[in-house]
């Protein structure tokens, strides 16, 4: 169990192209840390560069304060899960199970104990002298944690796992990722480019595009104060309707306008001429007063949400309204936006304004 | 239903009447093959003839009324068959194993690991083909002249290695190409060193190619005849291909040497062939399924 310091960790691809630019990050002991991020955005060359599977062009990487910049993996006592698994093909169940272990030269009669107690708490305990290749998709990744988790490393890498397994199987590795980290109080950093596991799984969301880090913080925070357009979009499902308009001094307060919306917006000192307002869908609901006139082109139900889309005078929106509501494709639908929903970027910039 | 019916009419009627295109295409396939293989049946055939009517050549005794293996009889009996077959065992044993001991390592080297000159090392090994062998053939009896290792199979064993190591690691790079490389990673991460990786992880897993590469290896060399005839010149030192052609340019071409040919060839043929059926099944496919997804 260790903490995590990364500074200003740079990784520049022999061609050129820097993948990892300047990522700083403190993943405290025993936090659940999700990189998360549009593929190509350099989340798994940064786990990449943790477990020191790649090299660091800059910057220092420090596991439980020691720096690891030129220790090969093996010296540094991290487990890592690949997306495909990568387990043996040659070697039995417990064997792979076993492999960290007798790389370390653990004796022969604790990595028996040790590979037991893994399978027992994975529930592999039958598939032990199974290879690879008999094993299903799910199975195969419960292996691949459990050569993770037998080993009891400092740090937990996970570049992807549960990518490659179907729906209904994601959601329950994702609970049982979760019990297991807060059952062994490791130190986890998971890398994937699906916000709702991100959202779902994270003590520390870190949200990555080009190579620079955006934000940093407690999922629930980076949804309530996505720090730029960026994250906004990228956080969130559906996703945050961005507007952008003009602002205009509509007496006791500015106003922002796009198209026929019109609707008053916070004062904050410095405005620029255009901004974008961030709107989450879930912040509007149906209000005959409401300051929105959408046209209905799209409704999706979901049983306990609904959702529709449209366009109001331009404007493309997707809110959330009630699911008893049924409002048909074509049809008009006034809607209100909840006191304090908005978000203010800079056009110019994305940056968030206040 | 319906539409069903009518895929099974249709697939009916192709099987019963096969397209132009089919037929053609088998045509050639045929013909192709035949031309391939006529020779090596022509001598199968011939080998198992009497040694006595042997030059009489009708077209309906191409196939043999009687099987006699007479022919075997005269080419063990009359020349040291056994010993140059024993010789060309160990020079092409010898040789698969050099060139796997050199060309394992090396083609992981390539594909795996960074250096300087790599890019010069892979491509000098796709060079060295393009110099035909005939032109190598005087200049290395000149140097194993020198070094003392003409006539030897030392000196044999390593003309051959020349070409098997570029060849072997060409085959192992494509191998190791296709190996996953996540699974090296899983080992280091797991805490093996490079040499621990190898042996226990890329060793294990690079089976079947060294089986391929090996069996490659192994034919190259059993088959060489251009070096073996120019370094080797004592009968003792013969291997199976210079034994047979010493042989028969060395007296009239009567019958009983054209039957002893025959069953020489055969019998010089039979490991390639055996050895190719055997490596067919060792493809790369197959093997690494469920190392990754799946």
């Amino acid at each position: 169990m260790a903490e995590l310091r990364l500074r200003e960790v740079t990784r520049i691809f022999r061609n050129g192209v820097r993948a990892v630019d300047g990522v700083s990050l403190d993943i405290a002991d025993g936090r659940f840390a999700v990189l998360v991020g549009p593929s190509g955005c350099g989340k798994s060359t940064t786990l990449r560069m943790v477990a020191g599977l790649e090299p660091v062009n800059a910057g220092e990487v420090l596991i439980g304060g020691r720096r690891v910049n030129d220790d090969p993996p093996q010296r540094r006592d991290v487990a890592f899960v690949f997306q495909n698994y990568a387990l043996y093909p040659h070697m039995t169940v417990a064997a792979n199970l076993g492999f960290g272990l007798r790389m370390r030269r653990v004796p022969r009669s604790e990595i028996r104990q040790r590979v037991q107690e893994t399978s027992r708490i994975l529930g592999l305990e039958h598939l032990l002298d199974r290879y690879p290749a008999q094993l299903s998709g799910g199975e195969r990744q419960r292996v691949a944690l459990g050569r993770a988790t037998v080993r009891d490393p400092a740090v937990f890498l996970l570049d992807e796992p549960l990518s490659n397994l179907d729906a209904q199987l994601r959601s329950e590795m994702r609970v049982e990722l979760v019990k297991i980290q807060r059952r062994l109080e490791a130190t986890f950093v998971f890398v994937t480019h699906d916000q709702v596991e991100a959202m779902t799984l994270a003590d520390v969301l870190a949200v990555m595009r080009a190579g620079v880090l955006q934000q940093v913080g407690p999922p629930e925070e980076i949804y309530a104060r996505p720090a730029n357009m960026f994250v906004a979009a990228f956080i969130g499902s559906p996703k945050m309707n961005l507007i952008s308009g003009a602002i205009a001094d509509g007496g006791d307060g500015p106003v922002f306008s796009a198209g026929s919306i019109r609707f008053p917006i916070p004062s904050v000192g410095g405005l620029p001429d255009t901004i974008v307002v961030g709107l989450r869908p879930e912040h509007m609901r149906v209000d005959p007063e409401g300051e929105i006139d959408l046209r209905v082109e799209v409704v999706e139900s979901l049983g306990s949400q609904k959702f529709v889309y449209g366009s109001a005078d331009g404007v493309d929106l997707g809110a959330a309204i009630d699911p008893r509501i049924h409002p048909r494709e074509g049809e008009r639908l006034r809607l209100s936006i909840a006191d304090g929903a908005l978000h203010l970027f800079d056009a110019a910039s994305g940056a968030r304004l206040p | 239903m319906a539409a069903a019916e009518t895929h099974a009419t249709q697939a009916a009627r192709w099987l019963r009447f096969p397209s132009v295109r089919t037929i053609v295409l088998t045509a050639v396939a045929f013909a192709a093959v035949f031309v391939i293989i006529f020779p090596f049946l022509w001598i199968v055939l011939s080998s198992f003839r009497d040694p006595g009517h042997f030059l009489t050549l009708h077209l309906r005794d191409a196939v043999p009324h009687n099987f006699s293996i007479g022919t075997y009889r005269l080419a063990l009996g009359r020349t040291d068959l056994l010993r140059w077959i024993g010789n060309s065992l160990i020079v092409a044993l010898s040789t698969t194993g050099l060139a796997l001991a050199v060309a394992a390592p090396a083609a992981f080297a390539l594909v795996r690991l960074r250096f300087r000159a790599r890019g010069f090392a892979s491509l000098y090994l796709v060079v060295a083909y393009a110099v035909p062998s005939i032109t190598l053939a005087v200049p290395l009896f000149v140097v194993l002249v020198k070094l003392h290792l003409n006539d030897t199979f030392i000196g044999l064993i390593i003309v051959h290695a020349s070409f098997t190591i570029p060849f072997s690691t060409w085959v192992l790079s494509d191998f190791y190409r296709s190996l996953p490389a996540d699974l090296e990673e899983a080992g280091y991460v797991d805490g093996a060193s490079l040499v621990r990786v190898l042996r226990h992880i890329v060793l294990p897993l690079s089976i079947p190619g060294l089986l391929a590469a090996g069996a490659y290896a192994f034919i190259l060399s059993w088959n060489d005849f251009l070096f073996a005839l120019v370094i080797m010149n004592s009968n003792e030192h013969f291997t199976a291909p210079v034994g047979i052609h010493a042989y028969f340019t060395g007296q009239n071409a009567t019958q009983e040497v054209w039957a002893s040919l025959m069953a020489a060839s055969t019998l010089v043929t039979l490991p390639s062939v055996i050895l190719f059926g055997f490596f067919q099944r060792y493809m790369v496919s197959g093997f690494l399924a469920g190392a990754v997804k799946g």
